[in-house]
């Protein structure tokens, strides 16, 4: 008995540490070379993705129709779909990318476009090798995948999903508060004006949800043209303007008008964007609701329920303008051993077939412009089609500025709403955080 | 003294392996600009100056005290229910099962769960609303004076049950006689506990209060993640948290490195000081 | 009085019970919701009860393979916790070696280390040592997480058991072996069904590194498949919560097989 317990805690002790011989982190300035299994190996392609675990909606389907039209077209290879969950999927990726490729992790990764593009360049293939002219042209987005975050700088990723901003409205709420539904509000101050009237009849003007920050994020994106031009706009994603600045206080203080004036539904601190704050619209308890242009809480879903007569969409009131940018787009990592077929799987994703089915079946709007735009029956959806076809759009003002800033944008326009600081203080707050990350990225 | 040794061996090589070689990676890697994946570059102390000046850092310290002064309540709540359990008063089969309930729920179920159920709108609020008391409705987790409190109710919720089984486990431990003795002698009530049931259960009590101070520090992640992502604002921002934020979304992995040695300095810190106080330094 | 105070405790210990239900009971309901109900109705009776969730949860969850793989993660991890922390507890409590103390402190202070900052070395270190995407890899992981606490649970409890037991049993002549398996283990045994109570509930519930260390789709844990139920911008509450339910059960079966063993481990009066 003696022996046998002996025996096993040194068999196990040595196998776990003579197994381990070179383990811990590799020291710095030495990267790991790729050796083992590599990527992709034995004529598989590995992809990641946070849509498909969840084959009930559109996306997730689509998807896995794109992996069995890709599997036909190359016989003997094997598409190796991994559904990551979205919440975790940045420290997964991050992770992947410290093993660089030992592992046999991902060729194709799903990534947003904005800045986590630029984020996570080091691991991403610059494709301006791979581009034809021709479908350069036929998708939008590139300034939001490119290096600089500018359209001429070398794509780290092809952009698959449209995605954006417009203010919905449910008309029979206007009716009875006595606006006119087929004429929506032309100017902030008009919007304003029709805010009060339906809180007068009794229903809450704007579905918020707050929980998470988001919303801010959102509002300001979507009300920034009223301020700033493309130009200002553009200095202050560069650093090249304070976040102190008069304009952008007069941004941040349209937000404070709105919680002041009590034009959220009540509890809106702790409703959480998705799918809350949607909800809140369709169930009729608020008038106007700032939503998507793609998969959810967007013109298919609250048609569904509301009723597509019943359902407006505009831009932020007397700004003509929508935010477009932040959908998903796809990207070859530096470890993958055949970029080629993992471009031939990406491209066929962004065909101008599989972008009528995307259409089709999950109810957003391609990258690829070429989709056959009779595909588009909805009223709702044709208004934004045309926003779109007249480029009455910008990227995100938010869509181009550090990860970090944004988080400090969230929790100051928290901090506004919740009552802990006003628009001076909240502004020096993100000033601060901007200046930090401009001086480490100086660096 | 071999056999000790090698009845350690097995624990010792995996902690070794699996925590503090990387941990000490970690350590190397808080005096460099590193976001994880690159070639870390050394730059002395400049992560633990800026930590010295980041108003996030010292909120969440804040933040994190006050729940380590919440260990108490953590801690007598399950004790006293354990206790009224041992005695068998009625329905204790009942209670046990029971109270266990919540430990079946991971805390990101918890915390999705009671994010629901304390919205403004939620059963909380409408039941306060429904006894008259409507005056007391908040929206529990969103407003800055009520979040961290609540926050710190719902982690009672989800960790009383454990408590309860420690020290159920604990009490088994006591030799029967002892008890049976003390209830002949006369003692009831406090006195029972004060000089009976604590003096026997010390190592247990002792035990059960470390683990709640480091899970306090370390393993709030998932509460704090689902329930107010350490809002609003910064209400809730834990050093944990932060250190996530900074490592995982803002790509500063050699800063969330600093971050990271500081909060083990500080655990260390506090979990020492908490042994020497509660053991009076004999072993 | 004496009575009414009576009555009121129970009352109290009632209201606690209610509240720790009363969350598993709205899970139930909204998973026997449909999308729209739930929309429309959060918090009432479900008015047409379906049990569609539980069926997807079952199929996207792809919960039956899931089960096979947690079932053997978990009970692997809980049996080598007991084999590692009841070795080293009874070291660090009966046997005299010089720096017996500051063995003890150290093993508590790698439960200091939080988890976040070793996330990304840890699993190179696995990547080395050819465990990654393999239930061993997660198995030792979760062993090694688990070994602060399991050891100093189990030290904390012996600390408990007179010295003079152990020294008996040496002057009688007893092996190391002897002692371990013939007092240390039975008298132990109400902390060790709570150490595997422990063990088995956050591995069970464990999402961060199961997601990281096993990419493989068939090697993959209950929780990933739960957790992949979650979409970006939508969780449907009603599926999740079926999920959840499924998930829960295996736990609440162990717990109430457990917990009628440390009922029986206390009526014995382990400790005599």
């Amino acid at each position: 008995m003696r022996g046998v317990i002996l025996a096993a805690t040194v068999v196990f002790g040595l196998a776990l540490t003579s197994g381990c011989r070179k383990a811990g982190p590799p020291p710095a300035g030495e990267r790991p070379l790729p050796s083992g299994p590599r990527a992709g190996a034995g004529g598989s392609l590995t992809v990641w993705d946070w849509l498909s675990a969840d084959p009930s909606q559109g996306v997730g389907h689509w998807l896995i129709d794109v992996d069995k039209a890709f599997e036909k077209a190359h016989p003997g290879v094997r598409v190796n779909h991994v559904a990551q969950s979205h919440t975790e999927y940045y420290q997964i990726l991050k992770a992947a990318e410290a093993a660089a490729g030992e592992a046999g992790g991902p060729d194709v990764v799903m990534i947003h476009q904005g800045s986590r593009v630029l984020d996570h360049k080091a691991s991403l293939v610059p494709l301006d090798r791979y581009l034809k002219p021709e479908l350069r042209k036929a998708i939008v987005g590139w300034e939001l995948t490119s290096e600089g975050l500018s359209a001429d700088g070398t794509p780290y990723a092809v952009p698959v999903a449209v995605q954006g901003n417009a203010w919905y409205y449910n008309k029979s709420i206007l009716t009875k508060a006595g606006v006119d539904p087929e004429a929506p509000p032309a100017t902030w101050d008009e919007f304003l004006a029709v805010c009060d009237k339906v809180k007068a009849s009794g229903v809450a003007p704007i579905a918020c949800g707050e929980k998470e920050g988001d919303w801010a994020d959102w509002f300001l994106n979507s009300s920034s043209f009223l301020e700033l031009s493309a130009d200002e706009a553009a200095k202050l994603q560069r650093g090249e303007m304070a976040w102190t600045d008069p304009k952008v206080a007069a941004l941040f203080t349209r937000l404070e008008q709105l919680g002041k004036r009590g034009m959220f539904q009540e509890g809106f601190l702790s409703t959480p964007l998705f799918p809350d704050a949607g909800e809140v619209f369709m169930r009729g308890e608020a008038a106007f609701c700032l939503g998507l242009l793609s998969d959810v809480a967007h013109w298919k879903e609250f048609g569904e329920i509301l009723g597509e007569g019943n359902l407006g969409v505009m831009p932020c009131p007397g700004t003509g303008m929508i935010p477009v940018g932040g959908g998903f787009a796809y990207g070859i990592t530096s470890w993958s051993q055949q970029p080629d077929l993992a471009f031939e799987y990406i491209t066929l994703i962004v065909s101008d077939a599989n972008a009528n089915e995307f259409l089709k079946q999950a109810g957003s709007f391609p990258a690829n412009q070429n989709f056959d735009p009779r595909l588009i029956a909805d009223p709702n959806a044709k208004i934004i089609a045309s926003w779109l076809a007249e480029k009455r759009v910008a990227a995100p003002l938010t869509g181009k500025i550090p990860t970090e800033v944004v988080e400090s944008i969230k929790r100051e326009g928290q901090r506004i709403l919740s009552g802990q600081t006003d628009v001076p203080g909240a502004l020096k707050a993100i000033e601060a955080t901007a200046a930090r990350t401009k001086a480490g990225r100086a660096k | 003294m071999v056999f000790a040794f090698l009845f350690l061996a097995p624990a010792a090589a995996l902690l070794l392996t699996f925590r503090v070689v990387p941990a000490a990676g970690a350590l190397w890697h808080s005096f460099t600009e590193w976001d994880g994946v690159a070639p870390a570059t050394y730059v002395g102390g400049a992560n633990f100056a800026r930590l010295v000046g980041d108003n996030t850092f010292w909120r969440a310290v804040l933040n994190n005290l006050v729940l380590v002064l919440c260990v108490p309540m953590w801690l007598g709540v399950s004790l006293v229910l354990a206790l009224l359990i041992h005695q068998q008063v009625p329905g204790w089969r009942f209670f046990r099962a029971t109270f266990f309930l919540p430990s079946v729920l991971s805390p990101v179920i918890i915390g999705t769960l009671f994010s629901a159920i304390l919205r403004r709108d939620g059963p909380v609020n409408r039941g306060l609303e429904t006894a008259g008391l409507g005056a007391l409705a908040h929206d529990w987790l969103a407003e800055p004076a009520t979040a961290l409190p609540t926050l710190v109710m719902v982690i009672l919720w989800g960790v009383f049950g454990m408590g309860v089984i420690v020290f159920l486990a604990g009490l088994s431990a006591v030799p029967s006689e002892i008890l049976e003795a003390a209830r002949l002698d006369g003692a009831r009530g406090w006195t029972f506990v004060r000089y009976i049931i604590v003096p026997s259960l010390r190592h247990v009590i002792e035990f059960w209060a470390v683990n709640l101070v480091v899970w306090s520090f370390t393993s709030l992640f998932a509460f704090v993640y689902v329930m107010t992502g350490g809002g609003p604002g910064y209400a809730t921002m834990l050093v944990e948290y932060q250190l996530y934020l900074e490592a995982f979304q803002f790509n500063h992995m050699g800063y969330a490195c600093a971050l990271g040695s500081a909060l083990f300095l500080m655990v260390l810190g506090v979990v020492l000081i908490q042994i020497r106080l509660m053991t009076g330094g004999d072993d | 009085m004496r009575r009414l105070a009576r009555l009121a405790m129970v009352a109290a210990l009632g209201a606690i019970s209610a509240s720790t239900i009363y969350p598993l009971v709205f899970m139930l309901l909204s998973a026997l919701k449909s999308k729209r109900e739930y929309l429309l109705n959060r918090y009432g009776l479900p008015h047409e009860p379906t049990l569609v969730h539980f069926a997807n949860a079952w199929t996207y969850g792809d919960m039956g393979q899931y089960l096979a793989n947690s079932a053997i993660v978990v009970s692997a991890g809980v049996l080598l916790s007991w084999v590692v922390c009841g070795l080293a507890a009874y070291a660090l409590s009966h046997l005299r070696f010089p720096g017996r103390r500051a063995v003890f402190l150290a093993i508590l202070g790698t439960m200091v280390i939080a988890p976040q900052v070793i996330i990304i070395p840890l699993y190179v270190t696995l990547i080395r040592c050819h465990l990654h995407d393999q239930h061993s890899g997660l198995i030792l992981v979760y062993v090694t997480f688990a070994t602060p606490f399991g050891t100093y649970l189990l030290t904390a409890y012996y600390r408990a058991v007179p010295a003079e037991l152990v020294e008996a049993a040496q002057v009688d002549g007893a092996s190391h072996a002897q002692i371990l398996w013939r007092i240390m283990v039975p008298i132990g045994r109400p902390a060790f069904l709570t150490l595997g109570i422990f063990n088995f509930l956050w591995m069970w519930n464990e999402l961060l590194f199961a997601l990281l260390i096993l990419q493989k789709d068939t090697a993959r844990t209950l929780m990933v498949g739960v957790a992949n139920l979650r979409g970006q911008y939508t969780t449907s509450i009603p599926l999740m919560s079926a999920g959840l339910f499924l998930a829960a059960l295996p736990v609440l079966i162990v717990f109430f097989v457990f917990q009628s063993q440390i009922q029986k481990g206390m009526t014995m009066g382990a400790v005599k």
